[in-house]
């Protein structure tokens, strides 16, 4: 029967930050690691408070907010399977940037910090790539501040529908795995304004169906252009790429 | 390009970056070894987006500015440097290409760090990457906040939020002048996200508060004020 290290193991290997690592180095990180499981509506760690472990998203869906310098807070991101959080918790002393809650009932790998951030001092190539993933993160941070500054919801909204669209028919369809709440959280939007979104992309050929959990893009290029895609953007624009930025 | 050796005040500089610092006095004085003093000219670039990002900088003095720009030829100002410190060291230390361009906005001297130098000393001091994590997670809080500032302020809060920081960052004026010399306005609009318009109007509203004074220069006037209509 597999133990917790080899499931643990199991599921590291196929996470995007640890692909490229060796066995033994996933074994290793393995051993520093453990199974949680929260409840939905739970906050899994909350901004300001000493930052202790990292969690690996491993099934489910967590809402990230922002907490200001006056206190007030607001929805930055919605996170999925395969993303990681916490990363303050690599640093001596530091504390959570954002708050974590759960959208729904989720199962994570949680990580110890300080042993993570001992492992990643003796194994310099692994160092090398956490800060890779850290800057790629950053890097989507950086486009997603640059959609936000430069275009409007509607594009936005068009731009989330096109990263996951796929070919049916002559046309492309896009399934809604998340609540229109939940979108419009991640979007940074109100429902209101989603609704005004889909209004207005209504008239260049984007459809509703199965109430609303099937969203049919009758012309992608069309979009696209429309969205201010460049043709390199469209195409070079894989799905975690778009999604990113918006 | 001019260039010279770095002086006892910019080795006072660099001393401050964490990262640097915590190489070690012995190591850092190999670093800075490599390493010149470059002036550039308003105007120039230091890097363009796209360029391999082989050296990471340390800002001593003058401004900069991080710009994106669309494949549709439209600018954005991602951030103003206007402060001493490090910059495009997360590119640089993953070895990816600079995502944006860099400009010179009033005469600058910078230092810049080769990436395999600084690699290869770092890899003779293993336990200092969690230093290098931290200030992966300084910029990370940078974005983190600029975008909740994005999602959930209104455009008057984000140009009373803005000004106030620069003048913060920028007190000590180095040109003589008692004011802080702003970004020209279409700047600050793209900074922050605003469309000339709405920047327009709402630097009205501010006016009309007596905040500040929006004519050709813009002047902080109520600090306190100003400081309200941010929140």
């Amino acid at each position: 029967m597999m133990n917790d290290i080899e499931r643990i193991s199991g599921v590291l290997r196929f996470a995007n930050y640890f692909r490229t690592w060796p066995q033994e180095d996933i074994l290793e990180l393995a051993g520093l690691c453990q199974w949680v499981r929260f409840d939905t509506d739970t906050m899994m760690i909350s901004a300001d408070d000493p930052a202790s472990a990292l969690y690996l998203i491993v099934n489910g869906h967590v809402e990230l907010s922002f907490k200001d310098r006056d206190g007030k807070d607001g929805v930055i991101d919605l996170l999925g399977n395969g993303q990681l959080v916490g990363e303050c918790a690599l640093v001596p002393d530091g504390c959570y940037a954002v708050s974590v809650r759960t959208l729904e009932a989720t199962t994570a790998i949680s990580i110890d910090g300080a042993a993570f951030s001992d492992f990643l001092a003796a194994h310099f190539d692994r160092a090398l790539t956490m800060m890779s993933a850290m800057t790629e993160r950053l890097c989507q941070l950086l486009r997603q501040a640059e959609e936000l500054k430069c275009r409007s919801a509607a594009q936005r909204l068009g731009i989330y529908f096109l990263a996951d669209a796929v070919p049916i028919d002559g046309a492309h369809e896009t399934p809604l795995t998340i609540e229109k709440s939940a979108l419009a959280r991640k979007l940074g939007m109100t429902s209101e304004t989603i609704s005004r979104a889909l209004k207005k992309l209504s008239e260049i050929g984007v459809s509703q169906h199965a109430n609303g959990h099937i969203i049919r893009i009758a012309d992608a290029q069309t979009l696209s252009e429309w969205c201010g895609l460049s043709g390199n953007d469209a195409k070079e624009g894989s799905q975690n790429a778009l999604k990113a930025a918006i | 390009m001019r260039s010279r050796q770095l002086s006892d005040t910019d080795i006072g500089i660099v001393k401050q970056v964490p990262f640097l610092s915590a190489l070690g006095a012995a190591r850092l004085s190999d670093l800075i070894g490599k390493c010149r003093v470059e002036w550039h000219a308003k105007g120039e670039h230091l890097f363009r987006a796209g360029d391999v990002a082989d050296h990471f900088y340390i800002l001593l003095s003058g401004h900069l500015r991080l710009v994106k720009i669309s494949p549709l030829g439209e600018e954005t100002v991602m951030h103003f440097l206007t402060q001493p410190g490090a910059f495009a060291e997360a590119v640089s230390l993953a070895g990816r290409a600079y995502p944006v361009e860099c400009e010179v906005m009033e005469n600058c001297e910078i230092v810049a760090i080769p990436r395999e130098a600084y690699l290869t000393i770092l890899r003779s001091a293993p336990d200092v990457a969690g230093d290098v994590l931290a200030g992966l997670i300084r910029w990370e809080r940078f974005f983190l906040e600029e975008i909740y500032k994005l999602r959930h302020t209104k455009p008057i809060q984000r140009i009373a939020s803005f000004l106030i920081d620069f003048e913060e960052r920028n007190g000590e004026n180095l040109d003589g002048e008692d004011e802080t010399n702003f970004p020209e306005k279409r700047q600050i609009a793209s900074r922050i996200g605003i469309t000339p318009e709405t920047f327009s109007r709402s630097l009205r509203k501010l006016e009309a508060t007596g905040a500040i004074a929006a004519g050709p220069k813009l002047r902080i006037l109520d600090r306190a004020a100003l400081y309200e209509l941010s929140r």
